[in-house]
């Protein structure tokens, strides 16, 4: 199913992406339709999508796959308890290859995403130019 | 006209022959299988013999004993199938193309032997363009001349005939022109009146010299030649072609005998050169004219890669004698005979395709070297490129990237209901994320910092601490004293 992503989802992810919670807790309270919620949730997929393309897929990076996912995990002790390295691992790796995550639950997938999503754009550093960029490309893939 | 001179007398290798005063008279004619005549062993036998105890001043003396021991089985050979045939060849007229043949061959041998000898004495004198007579005993050419000669000539006859090649075709001319009662003929008259045109003695040597090295070197080149070579010589224009193949020629005259039909495969192999001679003479006419064209066909079917290059300007390949053969049929037909049947069996294709593969340019086929791009084009060799990547394969990886999303897609709406609660459980492990310190770099100072010197005053705590210490000091020295101050007054 494809949902038009609007640009309360984009700004709703941008206040995330920023670390910007109070911003994020308004905008997320109006994502209240089961519409908006799919967008929403299309949008934080396709983010995703992106963010690991952009890191693993221009190297051959099953080790440092494992190195990302351990390093999130590591800091804190909150994150380790959150991400299982396994689903995390084959969440990436789903990306560029044949990886199948239909053993997988919903809520585990955009859990976990959602906060790989946040590690990656972090260890990113970008800047509003190219985190707009960057939130245009997933909104594009999100449309498809 | 080696005839005529036969006939005016004027003959000059007889003359020669009749200067050398010790020379043995030749053994008495062959009569085999007719008592109280030696065999043609004994005659020749006897005829070495003379030879090695005369003076023998002669290198054709020399070369007949030479040839005799390198060919001894041909030359027996030779007898025994004269021996066969002699009666036969005694007493039916012998047909006029065999004589033909044989003079031809015999001419030939004299004509190799003389060149191998290298000039003569005779030629040495001012006689050059003659025969020479060192042809003298050669087995071989003694068992052709005797085969034709048997028991029609006269010893003096003879004589002439083996001292001289000249000689011996007028002979063997005037012989025939007796058996077939036609004496009053001339003996040139009397070939031409049989075999057509053939090429006389006369005819060879009036030639230029060069013209009839090559050509006489080229039937000696091919003794197994099974047609008669004498059509070769149909014609003056024919031999002057010959004349100018056949020093290219050898490959074509090897491959031949593997081209005889099976009727002259059969024939006895070790006759060698002299073959043909006695077949000749057993044979009828019609036979040997058969046989010549059944040789002529065997020939151009295993005609040499060589033959087929004769049409582009390459060099020619064909000898005398098979250009004899060649002539026969006519010359259009007769090369493109040859073109065709020079392809390699396997090759099904056409003969243009097929020569330009035989065709070599610097070890490269022609075709390829006149047209590489063309060449590759047409190859059906496979080619390690890969193909571009088609519309359809560029498509199929979009397809594959948006397969792999519609997963993440699917499992990402089966809980977006739920979104809320995920995000707001995973908000806290979210802060952590972004409460971490960005990793930064040092920052080093570009000016050295100078610490200033200490101006401290004078504590109350430290003063209080001195007037205490010196209070203790003070009443202790105090005390020591009042002592010592009653002890003096107490004494």
């Amino acid at each position: 199913m494809i949902m038009p992503i609007t640009a309360d989802q984009v700004a709703t992810l941008r206040a995330y992406l920023t670390g910007d919670f109070d911003a994020y807790d308004q905008l997320r309270a109006r994502l209240d339709s089961t519409a908006a919620r799919a967008g929403y949730s299309a949008l934080i997929a396709a983010a995703f999508f992106k963010a690991v393309d952009q890191r693993f897929a221009k190297s051959d990076a099953d080790a440092e796959v494992v190195l990302f996912v351990g390093s999130v995990r590591a800091r804190s002790e909150g994150l380790g308890d959150k991400i299982d390295p396994g689903v995390a691992e084959r969440l990436i790796r789903a990306v560029y290859t044949d990886e199948e995550i239909d053993d997988l639950d919903g809520e585990t997938v955009l859990g976990t995403e959602l906060l790989l999503l946040a590690a990656l754009i972090v260890d990113e550093q970008f800047d509003d130019s190219e985190l707009d960029e960057f939130l245009s490309a997933a909104r594009k893939l999100a449309d498809r | 006209m080696g005839a005529d001179r036969v006939s005016d007398g004027t003959d000059t290798n007889a003359e020669t022959v009749e200067e050398q005063p010790d020379r043995r008279p030749p053994p008495p004619p062959d009569k085999p299988g007719t008592d109280g005549y030696p065999s043609r062993a004994d005659s020749r036998n006897g005829a070495a013999a003379a030879n090695d105890t005369g003076t023998g001043t002669g290198t054709g003396t020399q070369n007949t004993e030479k040839q005799a021991e390198e060919k001894p089985d041909s030359a027996q050979t030779s007898q025994e199938t004269s021996g066969e045939q002699g009666s036969s060849a005694t007493e039916k007229p012998e047909p006029p193309g065999t004589l033909e043949y044989n003079e031809g061959a015999v001419k030939d041998d004299s004509t190799t032997e003389r060149y191998d000898n290298g000039p003569s004495p005779e030629g040495a004198g001012g006689k050059s363009d003659r025969q020479p007579t060192e042809e003298i005993g050669e087995p071989k050419d003694a068992d052709q001349r005797e085969q034709a000669l048997e028991g029609q000539t006269s010893p003096h006859d003879r004589t002439t005939i083996t001292e001289t090649g000249k000689g011996l075709r007028a002979a063997g001319a005037t012989e025939r022109a007796e058996q077939n009662g036609a004496g009053e003929k001339s003996p040139t008259d009397d070939t031409k009146s049989e075999i057509g045109s053939p090429p006389s003695a006369v005819d060879i040597g009036d030639r230029p010299a060069s013209a009839v090295e090559q050509t006489e070197d080229a039937f000696v080149s091919a003794p197994d030649t099974p047609g008669p070579p004498r059509d070769s010589f149909d014609a003056p224009g024919d031999v002057v072609g010959g004349d100018t193949r056949e020093s290219t020629r050898p490959a074509d005259d090897t491959a031949e005998p593997a081209a005889r039909p099976p009727e002259i495969e059969g024939q006895p192999q070790s006759a060698d050169k002299s073959q043909p001679d006695s077949r000749d003479q057993a044979l009828p006419a019609a036979d040997a004219k058969q046989n010549a064209d059944q040789a002529s066909d065997g020939h151009h079917e295993k005609a040499d890669p060589a033959e087929a290059t004769e049409g582009l300007g390459a060099p020619l390949t064909e000898s005398a004698g098979a250009d004899g053969d060649r002539i026969d049929l006519p010359d259009g037909a007769d090369e493109l005979e040859i073109k065709s049947e020079a392809a390699p069996k396997d090759v099904d294709t056409t003969g243009k395709q097929a020569l330009s593969e035989r065709l070599m340019v610097d070890g490269v086929p022609l075709h390829k070297y006149l047209d590489p791009v063309g060449a590759a084009a047409w190859s059906n060799e496979s080619v390690d490129v890969e193909p571009n990547p088609a519309g359809d394969r560029i498509a199929d990886l979009e397809k594959d990237e948006l397969s792999r999303f519609e997963k993440m897609r699917r499992k990402a709406y089966e809980a977006s209901d739920d979104i809320h609660d995920i995000v707001q459980d995973r908000l806290n492990e979210a802060k952590d994320i972004f409460a971490q310190p960005p990793t930064g770099h040092t920052e080093i100072g570009t000016h050295p910092e100078v610490i200033p010197a200490p101006h401290d005053g004078i504590s109350i705590g430290d003063a209080a601490t001195a007037l205490v210490a010196a209070g203790v000091v003070v009443g202790e020295v105090f005390r020591r004293r009042r002592g010592k101050l009653i002890d003096k007054k107490g004494k």
